[in-house]
């Protein structure tokens, strides 16, 4: 097996695909690209794809992750030139690099995200919500775990970074937040937050979410995945 | 007029069911070419995607560089509901472009219960239900597919409709309407000279008169440039017709989501219950080469995972066994799966399966359609109860244990004792599971007996027959379930409101336009959904147009009585029709006529050399 880091993105005109449908198309991409894929052995043969982290339907991304398994070594160019070929308007990707077998899989390195969040309102609720992130008292809401055990969370810990803009009528929040398996913060948790200490935020306006990186931590450093892979590996690559 | 935006899809169900872009779609600049079309199906979109032909149709007009064909469904109520709240438009999938602003807009007809949807989408679209309302800035509304046989439920709404096959029509229809075009359009003038093309119908050049007992005195024409008979249009030979092999690749997963490889057209096996096997005659072939190259093709295009090989009967194919083999081995490598969706009841058809699914063994689904062989002779389904026996028998060998059985009730001439032989039949093959040594069988016997209610159709000999009445198909119902002991089977049916409507509309004639008229008036719409069909709008539109179900559904009618699709000519000859029914009163069979030729009337219409065409060369 050959393990790539693959870079792709999920486009304004395909944010309202589910994960699941863009997981698919990806595959068929592949199938059409003529590349061979690693299937998993047993009963029902699955593709070796491994996704950093799922996108919500509405969400889109600049900067999503996986990692493929195929059955020969393929240029790094080769292979991103093939399958941008082939791909649906919408999904592009960005970037290929082959690893190691044994590197961590892209939701093991998922340590933060950067976020661009796009809500409409007037200059009112952006001051409200530039007050809020300029705070430091704690960001509380009540979150119910999966067995239905109600507890308050604090989500300004997982705020890493924030930077806000006023852009014709739009308040776009930049937050890079605490992401993967151990602390991890929901944007929707943020929306939530911002809806209930603020005027409200206007339920039948689309707020647009944008997902513009993921990160690992390398060496106290807060570097993209791509980046990670780069500097980890360029030598035995 | 507004249009969807981000702030209505993001409150919707899967919104990518309305945003398109998918791999495949047809791009091209609206203001390239002359003939703006959009095809419009009465579903939603993961149905339509999941319809063969409307795929067919979309390709082969976009081969066409003066036409852009885009794609139109019936959206989901959540959609519908935010639509009208905000004054939204229906718009193509494509460009987003307006339905009302196409030239022509093509309805695919599959099933009489999408009737409804198809006023709802020229509802939402904003143009008049009525034909005779439009004027020459609405689209000609035009319609097709199965359904279209009988078309004169549907003739207030529909401007003209296709007879048959789309491929060499469409092409026909199109270059006329680029004509008129150019010449400055007009509607009546263009549908008076469409009305010249074969297998066009338009329903206004015909003006229909009743009897005192309602039935049709006559049907006659009101311009000489409608023909007096409207003969069925098909594609002689099926090698020879562009097939489509860049696909749309759906997002949003549609109910099949695979690769459908067309085998043949037309059906020679003759169940008297069955429409399509009749409308679809003659037999056509692609030949095993044909389909191997338009498969290696279709999945370098599309990167599907599935193919599935589709016909009216698969295991039909004159080399079947050879194509299986062939794509089997071919595909091995690449984890691509194979499926025949309509097998023969028979040891044959087992094993060919078998091949396809070594290692996985789905379910497997026979069709015996009765339970008696009395009441297979009637409907002419050529099985044996020995044949059912040893296919269930052979697969359970192989090692399936999930076994489906699709039966019918309510057929003509069918008895009590009838009902009861669909039980028995599968207590019956329950026992050959158990007959299997346990070492050599799976475990988890499970048998899912469906029945479904028998609805007589247009252009079948069963078109004459009333449709059975609610209180014998309860009665019947019971029969079945107070007859099956075995746990291991479980027992469905469906209800019979849906098919009481059904029967009305697919043997009706233009007075019956009234009734699905008033029906969507009083909220009737996505009648084939169970969670949204209204059954009580129906009933109101029945008592507010006088329709009467014994009139349409119940009635026995008689031979001479003139039929309202007789101006049809699909083929099969009437008195063909009339001599299937009366061997079916006595249960007495007819031969796939592969054995020898029925004279069933096609070759009469279609040459001597249009049936089996194909199969020579295979």
């Amino acid at each position: 097996m050959a393990l790539y880091l693959i870079k792709y993105t999920k486009d304004d005109e395909i944010k309202f695909v589910g994960h699941l449908d863009l997981l698919k198309s990806i595959q068929r991409t592949i199938t059409r690209a003529g590349i061979d894929i690693e299937y998993s052995k047993g009963y029902n043969p699955h593709m070796q794809m491994s996704i950093a982290q799922p996108l919500p339907v509405g969400s889109k991304s600049i900067g999503e992750y996986m990692t493929c398994g195929f059955k020969s070594n393929l240029k790094d160019e080769e292979l991103l030139k093939a399958l941008n070929e082939v791909t649906p308007k919408g999904i592009r990707y960005l970037s290929v690099k082959k690893v190691p077998d044994n590197m961590k899989t892209p939701m093991a390195l998922l340590n933060s995200v950067e976020s661009k969040i796009s809500i409409p309102g007037n200059e009112e609720l952006f001051n409200e919500i530039s007050t809020i992130f300029h705070g430091n008292s704690p960001m509380e809401i009540k979150v119910k775990s999966k067995k239905g055990v109600e507890s308050v969370k604090d989500l300004r810990p997982l705020i890493l970074d924030y930077s806000l803009e006023y852009l014709n009528g739009k308040i776009k929040v930049t937050l890079v937040t605490k992401a993967g398996s151990e602390d991890h913060l929901s944007l929707n948790h943020v929306l939530e937050y911002l809806d209930q200490n603020t005027g409200g935020l206007d339920p039948d306006k689309f707020i647009g979410i944008e997902r513009l990186e993921m990160f690992t931590q390398f060496e106290g450093n807060r570097i993209s995945i791509e980046e990670y892979a780069k500097v980890k590996y360029d030598d035995e690559f | 007029m507004n249009r969807i935006t981000d702030d209505i899809l993001f409150k919707v169900d899967k919104p990518s069911r309305y945003t398109g872009g998918e791999y495949n779609m047809k791009v091209k600049d609206p203001e390239s070419v002359d003939i703006r079309f959009v095809h419009a199906f009465p579903d939603v979109y993961e149905v339509g995607m999941s319809h063969l032909g409307s795929r067919i149709l979309y390709n082969t007009m976009n081969m066409r560089s003066d036409t852009y064909c885009e794609r139109v469904y019936n959206p989901y109520p959540d959609m519908e509901k935010l639509m009208r709240e905000n004054d939204i438009t229906l718009t193509s999938i494509e460009t987003g472009t307006p339905v009302k602003e196409f030239d022509i807009l093509g309805f695919a007809l599959l099933y009489e219960m999408s009737y409804t949807n198809l006023l709802n989408i020229l509802d939402l679209s904003g143009i008049p239900l009525d034909s005779d309302s439009r004027s020459n800035d609405d689209p000609i509304v035009m319609a097709g597919g199965p359904c279209a046989v009988n078309p004169e439920p549907l003739h207030r709404f529909i401007d003209f409709f296709e007879i048959g096959e789309g491929e060499y029509m469409m092409d026909d229809v199109l270059s006329l309407y680029a004509e008129h075009k150019k010449k400055g359009f007009d509607r009546k003038a263009f549908l008076e000279d469409v009305a010249r093309i074969e297998g066009i119908y338009v329903p206004s050049l015909y003006e229909v008169s009743y009897k005192e007992d309602g039935t049709i005195k006559e049907m006659v024409r009101k311009s000489e440039k409608a023909p007096e008979k409207v003969v069925k249009r098909i594609v002689p030979v099926l090698d020879e017709v562009a097939y489509p092999t860049d696909l749309i690749v759906p997002f949003c997963e549609p109910t099949h989501d695979r690769i459908m490889m067309e085998t043949f057209r037309g059906c020679t096996r003759g169940c008297r219950f069955c429409m399509a096997g009749m409308i679809y005659r003659p037999v056509r072939e692609k030949t095993t080469d044909k389909i191997m190259e338009l498969t290696d093709i279709i999945m370098k295009e599309t990167g599907y995972e599935e193919i599935s090989l589709t016909s009216l009967s698969t295991c039909d194919h004159s080399n079947i066994q050879m194509l299986v083999e062939n794509l089997v081995k071919k595909y091995a490598d690449q984890k691509v799966s194979i499926s025949l969706p309509s097998i023969r009841v028979d040891a044959f058809s087992v094993g060919l399966i078998n091949e396809i699914q070594k290692i996985r063994k789905t379910g497997l689904t026979f069709a015996p359609e009765a339970g008696t062989q009395r009441m297979r002779d009637i409907i002419n389904k050529n099985v044996t109860e020995e044949d059912i026996l040893s296919a269930t028998r052979h697969a359970f060998e192989l090692g399936w244990s999930t076994i489906k059985l699709y039966t019918m009730i309510g057929l003509p001439y069918e008895t009590l004792e009838d009902a009861k032989g669909i039980a028995l039949l599968a207590e019956r093959i329950s026992k050959e599971y158990f007959r299997v040594p346990k070492e050599n069988r799976n475990k988890n016997l499970k048998i899912n007996l469906s029945t479904s209610i028998f609805i007589p159709k247009p252009f079948t000999p069963f078109q004459w027959v009333p449709q059975d009445k609610t209180e014998n198909i309860l009665e019947k119902v019971y029969e079945i379930k107070h007859n099956l002991k075995n746990r291991s089977i479980e027992f469905s049916w469906h209800e019979s409101d849906l098919s009481l409507l059904e029967a009305i509309v697919s043997r009706g004639d233009r007075r019956v336009a009234d009734l699905i008229l008033a029906a969507f008036k009083n909220g009737a719409k996505m009648d084939g959904w169970t969670e949204y069909f209204n059954y009580p709008a129906w009933v109101k539109a029945m008592e507010e147009t006088g329709i009467d179900p014994n009139f349409y559904a119940y009635r026995q009618r008689e031979y001479d009585e003139i039929l309202p699709w007789d101006f049809i000519d699909i083929g099969v000859r009437k008195d063909y029709l009339i001599e299937e029914n009366e061997k079916a009163k006595t249960a007495n069979v007819t031969r796939d006529c592969r054995e020898g030729c029925l004279d069933c009337g096609v070759m009469d219409v279609y040459g001597r050399e249009a049936c089996f065409n194909g199969i020579i060369l295979n």
